[in-house]
């Protein structure tokens, strides 16, 4: 009973905090080497530029922390379902209005994750399940656009794409009172610690009594949420859809998770780390992109920093246990 | 990837079963057999034109065709060509779009190694490979640079602002495309306007390009005179990335893509100094017309040809196809008249463009 305690319990402060501070520490230091030889970063146009980069990578990564939380790895249809979703988007603002789209696009992203994590509990493979469904999702996106450019035309939604309230954009301040929400919902709320016991120990959680197919279905939803929020503000800024958008784009959402120092295994880490993740990862992209680094050594770069944080955080949550 | 196979698959249990694999092949199709065309995904609406060309023009020319779609995935198309080969289906001939031009020398190969006829279209052919294939037909994306670098130096004569120091926002790198296009673009600047980036993307829509034009806009603010984005779509998020950082395009700095590709409104507006019509529906046309005239005269004359832009009546179906069959690119003025008044072989920019 002790040891089904101790390994159920949600990590200690320090196992918290440590993720965190390193990565506000590298954030730190990248801002300084950057400033010392990039003259162009140091303005406040380019830390907008970073913020507004990291959003809507950092939104998806958020939702997607919380499926690696609740110990079920990664989701690989992140990125079709976005699609999807902004087709379904463009289109039922069509139709209904931009209010009567989101709402709709929303709710068929609930579905959505409702419908994978149903079917994660009875598979048992996030990876395999969530890859069968991003397929199924870009081929509904293909059919239901018709492969073709489905446009709106609502000044609702061009606001909603476009707007800079007090000079920041809509995308950035939505990022960070999502990643507020995310931290709130993991920290205080009964349906964070439903996902954080499941993933530390998913035997001991079921011997508790808890729902880890309720864990599941919670965590996918939210992911789906955050991809159907990054649909609405991707058709909402440039004013139509296509199927093929978000191609390619998970691995910078598991990268951003990776990189912010959540536990592979499940049961430790914060959306928070998720989003400082996403943040470091658009700073050391602009720092390059500024510096004319062409794009095979920017994404070998990125790709190394994710091998060597996942690898030093691996370890440091080896020890911390 | 999932999602191809599975079509992939469909297809060959509905080809087992003896049913047509294409809902718009008249009866009468099969008479003169089946083109088989390799394309990458149709999620890219370009490639949805594609294939709705290839369609159109292999129904109205009597033959039956089969599209075999990958994920973009040279690997995937490798293993399409060879299960394609392995059936054993006597075909008309194939139409070859590689997603990976080089990567997909072994399967354009072992294509021409079958005795059909190969015409490659979209990815100008690798040189020392004419063996491999009968002809090409399609976009020359040198032609395509070309043309906006003349439509930005038109532009440049007549702006407000002097053009210098300008950049280059493109394809994703190893896309030959975005390589011949950038090539094309330079050639036809150079010693006129001086280009201090050229920054690639991670994709050809929207949301990519601005990522980078938001990034290298504001960085350069006040020495970027001009940008060549390779696309319509790219562009107009560059147009939207200069605004927010208080630059009206067209007037501080001059943006061109010069293929249209998405929203035309940038065009229309003068955001941008003008496009050009690539058309994906008359690429796979010409593709599919290109291979029907080698089969009716078994010859191909050598060198190059650029298929005459004339507004009105498509080319002929007579005689043989060059080695080069170059699609037209014809420039298009950044006004409301200029745009509704171009036409290319019957059909409208906006029906070519909008899609």
């Amino acid at each position: 009973m002790l040891a089904l305690t101790q390994s159920t319990s949600p990590p200690g402060r320090s196992a918290r905090i440590v993720p965190l501070a390193l990565i506000a520490a590298a954030i730190v230091l990248l801002v300084l080497a950057a400033r010392w030889t990039t003259p162009a970063f140091a303005t406040v146009d380019n830390a907008f530029v970073i913020v507004r980069a990291a959003s809507i990578t950092g939104i998806v990564a958020i939702g997607m922390s919380f499926v690696t939380i609740s110990g079920n790895l990664f989701a690989l249809s992140a990125s079709q379902l976005a699609a999807l979703l902004a087709v379904i988007f463009a289109l039922a603002t069509q139709a209904l209005g931009f209010a009567g789209g989101a709402a709709a696009t929303l709710a068929i992203a609930a579905a959505a994750g409702i419908a994978q994590g149903l079917a994660i509990t009875v598979i048992g493979n996030p990876i395999v399940t969530t890859l069968a469904f991003g397929a199924v999702f870009r081929g509904l996106a293909s059919l239901v656009s018709g492969n073709g450019i489905v446009r709106i035309d609502s000044a609702a939604a061009s606001w909603f794409g476009t707007a800079r309230p007090l000079g920041i954009p809509t995308q950035s301040w939505a990022f960070a009172a999502i990643a507020l929400c995310g931290w709130f919902l993991i920290r205080r709320a009964r349906i964070g610690r439903l996902l954080v016991l499941s993933g530390a120990n998913r035997a001991a959680a079921i011997a508790s009594g808890l729902s880890v197919g309720a864990a599941t279905v919670a965590a996918m939803t939210l992911l789906c949420l955050g991809s159907a929020i990054v649909a609405i503000f991707t058709v909402a800024q440039f004013a139509q859809a296509k199927a093929d958008l978000f191609t390619g784009t998970d691995f910078d959402y598991i990268a951003a998770v990776l990189v912010g120092g959540i536990a592979l295994r499940g049961g430790q880490g914060s959306p928070l780390q998720a989003a400082f993740g996403a943040v470091l990862i658009a700073l050391l992209q602009n720092f390059m992109l500024l510096n004319g680094l062409s794009a095979g050594v920017r994404m070998t770069i990125v790709g190394g920093l994710v091998v060597v944080a996942t690898c030093a955080f691996h370890l440091l949550q080896g020890r911390a246990r | 990837m999932a999602s191809s196979s599975f079509g992939w698959g469909l297809r060959a249990a509905v080809a087992a079963l003896g049913l047509a694999t294409s809902g718009l092949a008249p009866a009468s199709a099969a008479d003169k057999g089946t083109i088989v065309v390799f394309v990458p995904s149709s999620t890219n609406p370009y490639i949805g034109q594609f294939q709705k060309g290839a369609r159109d023009k292999a129904a109205g020319l009597g033959y039956t065709i089969k599209v075999i779609e990958n994920n973009f995935n040279q690997a995937e198309q490798d293993s399409q060509v060879q299960q394609q080969l392995a059936s054993g289906e006597a075909v008309a001939g194939y139409v070859w779009w590689p997603f990976e031009n080089a990567a997909g020398l072994g399967s354009l190969r072992a294509l021409s190694q079958s005795g059909a006829p190969v015409i490659v279209s979209n990815q100008y052919p690798i040189k020392g490979t004419e063996a491999y294939w009968t002809a090409y037909a399609g976009a020359n994306d040198f032609l395509s640079g070309k043309t906006a670098a003349e439509l930005l130096l038109d532009a440049c004569a007549k702006a407000p602002i002097k053009c210098g120091k300008g950049a280059i926002i493109r394809f994703p790198a190893g896309v030959s495309a975005g390589d011949d296009r950038v090539t094309g673009f330079q050639d036809a600047v150079k010693g006129k306007l001086e280009t201090i980036a050229v920054v690639p993307t991670a994709g050809f829509l929207e949301d990519e390009g601005y990522k980078v034009a938001a990034q290298i806009i504001p960085a350069n603010k006040g020495v970027l005179t001009w940008l060549y984005t390779e696309n319509d779509s790219i562009a107009g998020a560059a147009t939207q990335a200069a605004r927010e950082n208080g630059l009206t395009p067209g007037k501080d700095i001059l943006i061109v893509g010069g293929t249209c590709h998405g929203d035309s409104s940038h065009v229309v507006n003068g955001e941008l100094v003008g496009t050009a019509i690539q058309s994906g529906y008359f690429e796979g046309w010409l593709a599919v017309q290109t291979l029907a005239k080698f089969v009716n005269t078994g010859k191909v004359e050598d060198g190059e040809v650029y298929v005459e832009a004339g507004p009105d009546a498509p080319p002929s179906d007579e005689g043989a196809p060059h080695k080069y069959n170059f699609l037209p690119n014809p420039p298009v003025g950044n006004s409301q008249q200029a745009y509704d008044q171009t036409k290319l072989w019957g059909r409208t920019a906006k029906e070519l463009c909008n899609f």
